[in-house]
């Protein structure tokens, strides 16, 4: 039974969302289970997607395999997994008992985390899990941070593979956004995350989870596949925190790559130096633990409607504490966004500090607006009927017209015509004409300065033609 | 970010679309009354850059909406975005003052190191100057957040560059105009 129903977990891993499937029967997880810390780097886990299979379902087939020789994992260890970078097959399977393993080891997790709606949510967490997935039994929980583990790209075991293996680290809190784990396993060796963007976001996540969450518990469990969905849907998205990978890292290979840093998302950076935030792992029963736990499943990246959390890594030497992790999140991101502000707002690469930059992001605002009031009323003065009929500045090229041939009132181009609306004077499309050419040209190179291209035969002809036409 | 000069043409098309509803009454004399026109259509051609992705651009919407709501639904759907005016804005944040007053009062009665009240003061200066800057903000109380509210600022302020590039080179266009004449 165990067999069929692990298959059949594996089947549904298989999902149409891009995840590798986990065919594994469960016998190969037993196999790698015993292999050596080595194989750890080039583990390519993905864990099929945990979107798309119910959690229920992923629940009991982990509940088959776990158990599985505990003294061997307790050996090895967090050391213990082996990860193996296979096309996610049978890896995965293998490694969720691993994971399973190490994590049924006596730990006992105090609640999981705290209701959804906890402060712990970023404010732009835009989903949270559906009320549904309190009401998986405990093992579901389990299951799901095995799953998420398996998700882990093998670039972050390989932090937990230098380790001695006596030491097993608890992985502390991640801080993950959507597709951080794009980025980490792209630096990776693992080809984890190169086909699933949403294996990667999960990669931080199960290890953390799993080890802190090791309890099977009713509340967190439905947490737990929370997390595990969101993580796969943090990856879809593909935005990565690199910084979060350079921070995980424990010997400071910060290689994971790609910062992809979408301008608009402040990309959390966990802490290289989670090692002692790890250990929190060890005592289960601290409420350091129980707190990061809490506000790990609590803050997922808002990136795919699923998710809502952002998984935060606590720093080491800092606090465990849920409220500090979060206001550390909080800040960073204000900070990214001063950054980005301070290259906007001209002449604030001097100054630092929060409350001077907001004053003069405010200033430049304000005069923005005035600036533009003060334009619109020039705009009316300068021209009483307003008749900006300047569409076809948009074609640029066609407002290229010289003077020799504006001398006469000459056909324009057919764009252009069909550009202006009928105009009662076709000299008034002549004189727009080259309005347009005049302003073209700061389009292209919007730097206040703008050439005066103006044709005065064309300005001429129009005079002439229309002493009627006010500009 | 800077303006981009594709953003610049977006924005110009749209303006254009704009004005060309006032066309009709443009037997405004008052320099006033095409001023507020021109402003008006630029600023929903500005906002509806943003097709109602943004805070800002929907708030600014509906300011500009209870103001002249015809012209502006006009306008709207000149330029096609008649989707916008009907986006629901999130709900105005409303702080009891005195309750927040007392708040505080008993809270800094607690706090008397010298640092303490360093980093209090900070906190207070910075928090007044974001609520400056919500106040600056088209729909900024609405914003629950700070980081919302630095996200929407940084896009409210590339918008603003464009329509203040896009206004000053045609003023400067027609008073070249009006120079060679």
């Amino acid at each position: 039974m165990d067999l069929s129903e692990k298959d059949e977990f594996s089947a549904e891993k298989r999902n149409p969302d891009n995840y590798d499937s986990v065919n594994n029967p469960s016998g190969d997880w037993r196999v790698s289970g015993s292999n050596p810390i080595d194989s750890y780097p080039s583990e390519n886990l993905i864990s099929a997607g945990p979107a798309s299979c119910s959690p229920s379902q992923m629940m009991d087939s982990f509940g088959q395999t776990l158990w599985y020789d505990p003294t061997s994992v307790q050996a090895m260890g967090y050391g213990g997994f082996s990860v193996q970078n296979n096309g996610g097959n049978a890896s995965s399977s293998s490694f969720r008992g691993n994971i399973d393993r190490s994590l049924e080891m006596g730990w006992n997790l105090p609640n999981l985390l705290p209701p959804k709606g906890n402060g712990l949510f970023l404010p732009n967490a835009s989903s949270f899990l559906p009320p549904s997935m309190a009401q998986f039994p405990a093992d579901s929980g389990f299951i799901e941070r095995a799953a998420r583990f398996s998700l882990f790209s093998g670039g972050n075991f390989s932090d937990m593979v230098n380790q001695p293996l006596g030491n097993p680290e608890s992985i502390g809190l991640f801080l993950q956004r959507g597709g951080t784990m794009q980025g980490q396993c792209q630096s990776n060796e693992l080809n984890v995350c190169e086909p699933h963007n949403d294996v990667s976001t999960v990669v931080k996540d199960p290890t953390v989870r799993s080890s802190e969450q090791a309890k099977p518990n009713v509340p967190g469990s439905g947490n737990v596949s929370e997390d595990t969905q969101s993580s796969g849907g943090n990856g879809r998205k593909g935005r990565e925190t690199s910084s979060n990978t350079k921070k995980r890292k424990r010997n400071g290979q910060n290689s994971e790559a790609a910062q992809s840093h979408r301008s608009q998302q402040s990309e959390e950076e966990p802490d290289n130096n989670g090692d002692k935030k790890l250990n929190s792992e060890q005592s289960p029963n601290s409420p350091g633990n129980k707190t990061n736990s809490g506000k790990q499943q609590g803050k997922q990246s808002s990136d795919p409607p699923k998710d809502g959390y952002i998984h935060v890594r606590a720093r080491r030497g800092q606090a465990t504490n849920s409220h500090s992790l979060a206001e550390r999140v909080r800040r960073e991101k204000i900070s990214e966004r001063m950054k980005f502000l301070q290259d906007l707002v001209p002449g604030c690469n001097k100054v630092t500090g929060k409350a001077v930059m907001l004053d003069e992001i405010i200033n430049y605002v304000q005069s923005l607006q005035r600036q533009v009031e003060f334009l619109s009323m020039k705009l009316a003065t300068v021209n009483p009927q307003m008749d900006f009929n300047l569409e076809g500045l948009l074609a640029k090229d066609a407002l290229q017209l010289r003077a020799g041939s504006s001398s006469t009132t000459t056909p324009f181009p057919p764009n252009m015509a069909m550009a202006y609306p009928p105009l009662p004077h076709g000299f008034m499309q002549q004189t727009l004409s080259s309005i347009g050419r005049t302003i073209s040209s700061p389009f292209s190179s919007m730097n206040g300065g703008f050439k005066r291209q103006v044709c005065i035969s064309d300005l001429a002809v129009c005079k002439v033609n229309n002493p009627r036409l006010t500009l | 970010m800077q303006p981009t000069s594709s953003m610049n043409e977006e924005f110009l098309k749209k303006w254009q679309m704009g004005l060309q509803i006032f066309r009709p009454s443009i037997d405004n004399t008052s320099v006033h009354e095409r001023k507020k026109a021109i402003k008006l259509s630029a600023d929903v051609a500005m906002a509806s850059l943003r097709k109602g992705t943004t805070c800002w651009s929907r708030a600014l919407i509906e300011k500009t909406a209870t103001e002249d709501n015809f012209l502006v639904r006009q306008m709207l759907s000149g330029i096609k975005a008649e989707a916008l005016i009907n986006k629901k804005l999130p709900k105005k944040i409303v702080c009891h003052r005195k309750i927040v007053r007392r708040s505080k009062k008993i809270l800094r009665r607690k706090s008397k190191s010298a640092s303490e009240e360093a980093a209090a003061k900070a906190k207070r200066l910075v928090k007044r100057r974001t609520q400056g800057l919500r106040n600056v903000v088209p729909g900024g109380e609405l914003m629950s957040n700070d980081v919302l509210l630095l996200q929407e600022t940084l896009d409210y302020i590339v918008s603003l560059q464009t329509q203040v590039n896009v206004m000053r080179s045609i003023v400067d266009a027609a008073e070249a105009e009006i120079d060679q004449r």
